[in-house]
């Protein structure tokens, strides 16, 4: 028996609600293709961008980015305004791209991606699309082997096949998409939200310089923070307090946490002193707090038997002083000593910014007897390493510095740094001076020089 | 004051080591150390070569391992007598076995109960941050061979670690000796020692902190110093331990299998009577009384040599072959005497040679025999299996391969280490393209966008540079076997290869020579499966049994063919140079092809040695020899040295060399490129000659010959066994070209060219090739006779890509029981899923199905999973509106599915578009004159860059009309560096240069015009 024939074109397509159709009729979409492949970052900060032409914006990864314009048509004045705004955003960084105009997202997507020409109607969307190749699909590189093989080379070929034997052959969800891009099928898609940044404001009714008042509105304005961090599971870490003035520029005063937090207290406390060793060069009229890219919350399950000191390494209760200091000193102001894993003494220590406390690691076997070599190592080290090593006079038979020096007999032996163009090869020596102190003197086995390196206590 | 090194790591300690034995043995030698022992952690691999370069050193070579247990006890073991060797290599063994490739895995009771009993001395090699547990478990098991080793690296803490050792050695009573550490040979190594940790550990070196040595102290260190370093009485029982050593690897004693001489019978007796038992099968009608004297000659040497039970394991391999119905052939040195001819090891005539086994086996040069057998390549794993089953895997192993750096392999570890990123290596390795061999230099780097001059990227050339040559893993051999009357795990250790139930020794196959070990090379030669296949072919086609002995021996009609060089598919004269040559040399006998074969290697054309023998052969240059002697060794080429046996010979009759130095001729020969240590032999060989009346120019042009020859030198042997298969598959070409393409495209991967230049080759012979199609294909290509009766050739189901050997199978199986009437029918009987059905409609061996390649490719697409229940329901559709594919798509389809095409050839299609770029067809160019300009343009089949051609690229490239040879010199493939390397259909402008019948367009431009073809795969095969 031979069925009717049933093309995908002109098979009435399944049939959405009237009311939802008509909206949809309404809609007109820009696709943003970028030509070149991007990161998941540029397509989302560009997605960030765009929403001042369009509150519906949605990612159509891997290239691209699809744009519900009807409703700003009026406000740009035009198709054509909006894409200039476009093109002249994209194009600082992209030199090759295409924008296209379509009633349906995945019909612009497609077009765009072969650089065609804008579509307004529904009813164009057929004849346009027809001649495009099947690449611009990005369907499955077997999917798209497969329909060469049986000699379909374009969006029309496909839709000159037979519904049931296309979806039988090739899979339904294709079937759908050329559905979709026909606007014979709805394409609900999810709409790009920008990453919140958390910020409040409070003004005042006149110029302000009590601190104590700042203070009270910094409580509020943590109040809210915290409020608003919870709503959205969101810990904060980087922290800027604004202050406003009649007739200058803000004072900005930025802070950076040990680990992201949540809680009132732990924001509180450092933001006040922060704010406390803020010089006002200016009564204020505002004041505002502003929460650079909060994270996701990660709270740790309570211990049973209340919170243990050092758990899963993190140097919780020690961070609040450090917040406190940190707030009253500065980011610089406050920073750890750490050791470094390097063989040359001059790199051997770090100052720490970030967190204060390094947490070493234990390790097994081999490596614990490396541990042990080198806390030996170290321990037959100075403190005081000077900053860059003392050439000593060479006396004639002996060293010299301050008075004669007697020499240790045990040497150190460095040869470590090629790596970075400051290869050293030395022999370290520990010498005492005529005065008794103890010195941490090397001899360089390229030039045979000797210099003095460091001081022990 | 004297030392001993006994903890000593080479580069056979992968990652770790930072110097090759050879080194290592000549610095110790250097600083007068009184012996060396190399100690690679859980291996011997590179003990052969340290023994090698020792022994002609005065300094003690030592063997032992360095070996850490699972809980981290770690030893160094040290193998003072043969039966200590032994265990030590028993040990090793079972460390390797119990894990994965590369690794080893030992517990502390596997230790104990290898070494309890065992005499091997040990270091113990005591950590601080360990208490003396491990030190009393030791000295309850090795009291009386167990020292506490300490090693003093000048890391500042030397009198603590002296003291700590003093206290531990006086608390068990253990006494004390120095030892190293040593990771390199010399200080210099210090930065590739801290890339090769990195690469180890998989980390920047910028990043790896303390896992750095603080120092290059684990170094061979002058006595001075060490006199300085460590209190005396600690160097002086270094000597105390080596005065204990009484091993050296000369002693091994290598004894071959004996059971297959059977009771009441001597190896001798043995071997005589199968000779004669082979010969009488050979000459039914007596044996001829010269071959008579011949082996009798050669059986007389055998004994003297004590050579028997070699040749009876090979003849033991060959009878298994032979009996299963496998073919093979043997070559090397011994392979092509009269006593392998009568035991079938060979199927070379000795009459047909004229060859003395001398020629091959030298008497006083005691090395083994040397018999390389090449069986049926797709066969070759019945054989062995066969031998692991006869000889179990204790006495049967495959040597090792030691896979070293190379360039691409090099700058990427060494480069990762320094912290180059990803992109820059891939860019630096990709311009080091497959044929950059051996050096980097500063144009590519420059060209991979990096400075060369910059430090960063002379430490990573500097590095890579020295890098070059590491072993980095020991892979399985090819083929060879090493097969001992006793477990070979107390000759050296079996470790895990990568492919499953596959276990290699730790030596290579010049270490095995080196010692003296017998191998018997198994090797995959895929024209015997051709041949084979030829056979059986002609069998069921025309009805008669045929086999090597049908084929009639000296057939000028096959040589003319060879002489024009119509050689696509014949074993070793069809590659391209030999095609040149073809006309050239024009040969006419069987010996002719067994100097055609030889000739075109590097070596000959390197050491110059083709132009001077073409001239005589063809008259005009006088052959001369300087004097009878040379005339002995030279006759027979015509006074131009071809094989490596004349070289060896030539030293040995002009210059007075030993047949023992001739060898370490050859081998200094095989490994100048490498090493560059040729100079002691030149003086000697050229020294040699003038004092025997030789002029120095004869004498230096000998000797720039045997540079030439390099590690390229092809041995007449193997020269003699592989003219036996060309002949006789010139022969096959020649007299059943169906037969003999059908097998070639059988037996394919194989040779020099792909299917669809040999299907090409076939119908230009006037054979008959039918497409594939589901109702007539076999599974592999058949013959099918056509309307005169001959045979032509039906593709098999074989060459369509995407089609499984299963489905194929059963859809030939179901086939036979009932033709099919459809293809739902096809698909249902053979059970083939989508991905079967698809290959076979975009193939277009449905054809007999659907009207065209697109509507099969519908049809099948719809034929889903078969329900049980539904089995014949069908599912009515409608028709769908496809177009037929054009021509072109076809052609596309059928090189995408099929590799070929039976229709016109993708650049007819072309030609218009061509020939209003100038293009001119291949049959065009080759009628123009000497000198002409021309644009031609074709398909690249083959890409060549023989390593001694000096830089230049050969290409054959094909068009409708037939192929032209491409030659790129060195300025224009840099140049055209991406055309060259990246073009499937390519544009060339140049000059044609004609020398005869032999034409070459020399390359001025290229062009890719690959896009014209649309998404054509064309694969260019790429040899070096």
């Amino acid at each position: 028996m031979l069925q009717p024939l049933t093309h995908l074109s002109r098979e009435p397509a399944p049939r959405a609600p009237p009311g939802i159709a008509a909206r949809r009729e309404e809609r007109l979409w820009t696709a943003v293709c970028l030509a070149d492949t991007v990161t998941r970052q540029e397509l989302e900060s560009l997605a960030a961008w765009c929403d001042r032409i369009t509150p519906l914006v949605c990612l159509a990864p891997p290239d691209g980015l699809l744009l519900e314009v009807r409703g700003s048509l009026k406000l740009f004045g035009g198709l054509e305004a909006i894409e200039r705004e476009l093109t002249a955003k994209i194009a600082v960084h992209r030199p090759s791209f295409h924008l296209c105009a379509a009633p349906t997202p995945l019909g612009a997507l497609w077009l765009a991606r072969r650089q065609g020409a804008n579509v307004l109607e529904t009813s164009a969307l057929a004849g346009s699309l027809g001649p495009l190749p099947l690449w611009v699909t990005h369907w499955p590189e077997d999917t798209l082997t497969l329909l060469n093989e049986m000699g379909v080379r374009s969006i029309g070929d496909c839709l000159r096949l037979p519904r049931d034997g296309f979806a039988r052959r090739v899979g339904r969800c294709h079937l759908r998409d050329l559905d979709r891009a026909l606007g014979r099928r709805s394409d609900p898609r999810a709409r790009f939200e920008k990453p919140r940044n958390f910020s409040s404001r409070i003004e005042f009714p006149n110029e302000i310089e009590d601190r104590e008042i700042l203070g009270a509105a910094l409580g509020t304005m943590v109040a809210r923070l915290v409020d608003s961090l919870r709503s959205h599971q969101r810990q904060a870490q980087k922290l800027e307090i604004i202050l406003h003035h009649a007739n200058r520029p803000p004072t900005v005063s930025g802070l950076e946490l040990i680990e992201p937090v949540h809680e009132a207290s732990r924001l509180f406390d450092p933001l006040a002193a922060r704010l406390e060793s803020m010089v006002l060069p200016a009564p204020v009229i505002a004041v505002g707090l502003r929460v650079g890219a909060p994270g996701p919350m990660r709270m740790k399950p309570p211990a049973l038997f209340g919170e243990k000191g050092q758990a899963a390494g993190r140097p919780v209760p020690k961070a609040g002083l450090i917040e406190r200091l940190r707030g009253r000193f500065g980011m610089e102001g406050v920073c750890g000593f750490g050791l470094a894993a390097e063989h040359r003494p001059e790199l051997g220590w770090t100052r720490l910014t970030g967190r204060l406390l390094e947490t070493s690691s234990g390790r097994k076997g081999e490596h614990c007897e490396r541990a042990v070599m080198k806390e030996r190592r170290l321990a037959a080290r100075p403190l005081w390493i000077l900053p860059s090593p003392l050439p000593l006079p060479q006396g004639v038979s002996r060293l010299r510095c301050r008075g004669p020096l007697r020499m240790g007999l045990e040497p150190e032996r460095i040869e470590s740094g090629w790596w970075d163009d400051g290869d050293v090869r030395r022999d370290y020596f520990t010498a005492s001076a005529s005065q008794g102190e103890k010195l941490w003197v090397y001899q360089d086995r390229v030039t045979h020089e000797w210099f003095l390196h460091g001081l022990f206590g | 004051m004297q030392y001993a090194e006994l903890h000593c790591l080479s580069n056979f300690t992968f990652l770790r080591g930072a110097s090759h034995p050879h080194e290592l043995v000549g610095q110790a030698a250097e600083l007068r150390y009184a012996g060396l022992a190399l100690t690679d952690e859980c291996s011997v691999a590179g003990i052969v070569r340290a023994h090698a370069a020792a022994r002609e050193l005065p300094l003690k070579f030592v063997i032992g391992s360095e070996l850490k247990t699972t809980d981290h006890l770690k030893l160094v073991v040290l193998a003072p007598n043969r039966r200590a060797y032994g265990e030590l290599c028993r040990l090793i063994a079972f460390a390797r076995r119990a894990a994965p490739k590369g690794e080893y895995r030992i517990g502390r009771e596997d230790l104990a109960r290898h070494l309890e009993a065992s005499q091997c001395l040990l270091l113990w090699l005591a950590q601080a941050s360990r208490d003396s547990g491990d030190g009393a478990w030791l000295r309850e098991r090795f009291t009386g061979r167990l020292w506490l080793a300490v090693e003093l690296l000048s890391d500042g803490c030397k009198r603590q670690t002296l003291e700590d050792c003093r206290t531990n050695a006086k608390q068990l009573g253990l006494p004390m000796v120095a030892s190293g550490n040593v990771h390199m040979h010399g200080r210099e190594r210090r930065m590739l020692q801290d890339t090769l940790t990195a690469i180890r550990l998989g980390k920047p070196v910028k990043r790896l902190g303390f896992e750095l040595h603080p120092n290059a102290e684990r170094v061979l260190r002058p006595l001075d110093e060490l006199a300085r370093i460590y209190p005396r009485k600690l160097l002086d029982e270094t000597l105390s331990i080596l005065e204990r050593i009484e091993f050296s690897l000369d002693e091994l004693r290598y004894e071959y299998p004996r059971e297959l001489v059977p009771e009441g019978r001597t190896p001798t007796s043995h071997l005589r009577i199968l000779t004669e038992e082979g010969a009488r099968r050979r000459w039914p009608e007596g044996v001829p009384e010269k071959v008579t004297g011949l082996v009798e000659h050669e059986l007389a040497l055998i004994e003297e040599l004590e050579y028997e039970p070699y040749f009876l394991t090979v003849h033991d391999i060959v009878r298994f072959a032979r009996g299963e119905g496998i073919l093979c052939q043997g070559r090397g040195s011994a392979a092509n005497s009269a006593v392998c001819f009568c035991l079938g090891i060979t199927e070379v005539d000795p009459a047909r040679m004229g060859m003395l086994m001398e020629r091959f086996i030298s008497r006083e040069r005691k090395e083994p025999p040397d018999i390389d057998v090449d069986f049926e390549h797709e066969r070759r794993e019945e054989v062995i299996q066969y031998i692991y089953a006869k000889y179990s895997r204790e006495r049967a192993a495959l040597a090792a391969t030691v896979i070293s750096y190379r360039p691409k392999s090099a700058i990427r570890d060494v480069g990762k280490a320094l912290g180059f990123d990803l992109g820059e290596l891939d860019a630096l390795a990709r311009s080091l393209h497959w044929w950059d061999r051996g050096k980097v230099d500063a144009e590519r780097v420059a060209e991979a966008g990096l400075d060369p001059a910059s430090p960063r990227v002379r430490r990573l050339l500097s590095l890579v540079e020295s890098m070059l040559g590491f072993p980095r893993h020991l892979s399985q051999h090819v083929g060879g076997f090493v097969i001992s009357e006793r477990p070979l795990c107390e000759l050296v250790p079996v470790e895990n290869a990568a492919m499953p139930l596959r276990t290699v020794i730790q030596w290579d196959k010049d270490d095995l020579e080196e010692v003296g070990l017998l191998k018997v090379d198994v090797l995959g030669l895929g024209m015997l499966s051709a041949i084979r296949r030829s056979f059986e072919l002609i069998g069921a086609f025309h009805g008669r049994e045929f086999s090597m002995d049908s084929i009639p021996a000296e057939d000028p009609e096959v040589y003319r063919m060879i002489s024009k060089a119509d050689t696509v598919g014949v074993f070793q004269v069809e590659s391209r140079a030999q095609m040149t040559m073809l006309p050239r040399l024009r040969p006419r006998c069987y010996y002719d092809l067994v100097i055609q074969i030889a000739i075109v290697r590097p070596g000959p054309i390197q050491g110059d040695m083709v132009h001077p023998y073409l001239r005589r052969r063809n008259g005009e240059e006088p052959v001369n020899y300087p004097s009878d002697d040379v005339r002995k060794v030279l006759q027979r080429t015509l006074g131009v040295p071809i094989f490596q046996e004349q070289v060896m010979q030539l030293a040995i009759v002009a210059a007075g060399f030993t047949p023992g130095e001739a060898d370490r001729l050859r081998r200094a020969m095989a490994a100048w490129r490498r090493r560059g240590d040729l100079e002691p032999m030149e003086e000697r060989l050229i020294q040699g000659m003038l004092e025997r009346g030789y002029r120095r120019e004869f004498a230096e042009q000998i000797f720039n010959q045997i540079k030439g020859f390099g590690e390229y030198g092809f041995p007449e042997s193997h020269s003699a066994s592989f003219a036996l298969l060309a002949y006789v598959s010139a022969w096959l070409k020649c007299h059943e070209p169906a037969v003999f393409f059908c097998a070639l495209l059988n037996s394919q991967p194989m040779g020099f060219y792909a299917p669809a230049q040999l299907v090409r080759a076939a119908r230009e012979q006037g054979v008959d090739v039918r497409p594939v199609v589901v109702t007539g294909s076999r599974w592999d290509s058949s013959l099918e006779p056509d309307d005169g009766g001959r045979p032509a050739i039906r593709l098999g189901l074989r060459i369509v890509k995407g089609l499984s050997a299963q489905g194929g199978k059963r859809l030939v199986e179901a086939r036979v029981e009932r033709e099919f009437a459809d293809v739902a029918d096809l698909a249902r009987r053979a059970k083939l899923d989508a991905r079967d059905l698809g290959a076979l409609a975009a193939a277009g061996a449905l054809e007999p199905f659907a009207k065209n390649r697109h509507r099969a490719r519908w049809s099948v697409a719809g034929i889903g999973k078969p329900a049980p229940l539904l089995d014949r329901t069908r599912i009515p559709e409608a028709i769908p509106m496809l177009k037929a594919p054009t021509e072109g798509e076809d052609i596309l389809a059928d090189y995408r599915r099929l590799g070929l095409t039976l229709g016109r050839h993708p650049l007819a299609l072309l030609r218009g578009r061509l020939s209003a770029m100038d293009v001119l067809e291949a049959e065009a160019v080759r009628r123009l004159a000497h000198g002409a300009r021309v644009r031609a343009a074709g398909l690249v089949i083959i890409r060549q860059r023989p390593a001694n051609a000096a830089g230049v690229t050969f290409l054959t490239v094909e068009d409708e009309t037939g192929y032209l040879n491409l030659v790129v010199w060195e300025n224009v493939a840099q140049r055209e560096r991406q055309a060259l390397l990246g073009a499937m259909l390519l544009g060339v402008e140049g000059r044609v240069q004609k020398e005869g019948e032999v034409l070459h367009v020399i390359a001025e431009r290229l062009h890719d015009h690959s896009r014209l073809l649309g998404r054509l795969t064309v694969r260019s095969r790429d040899f070096r």
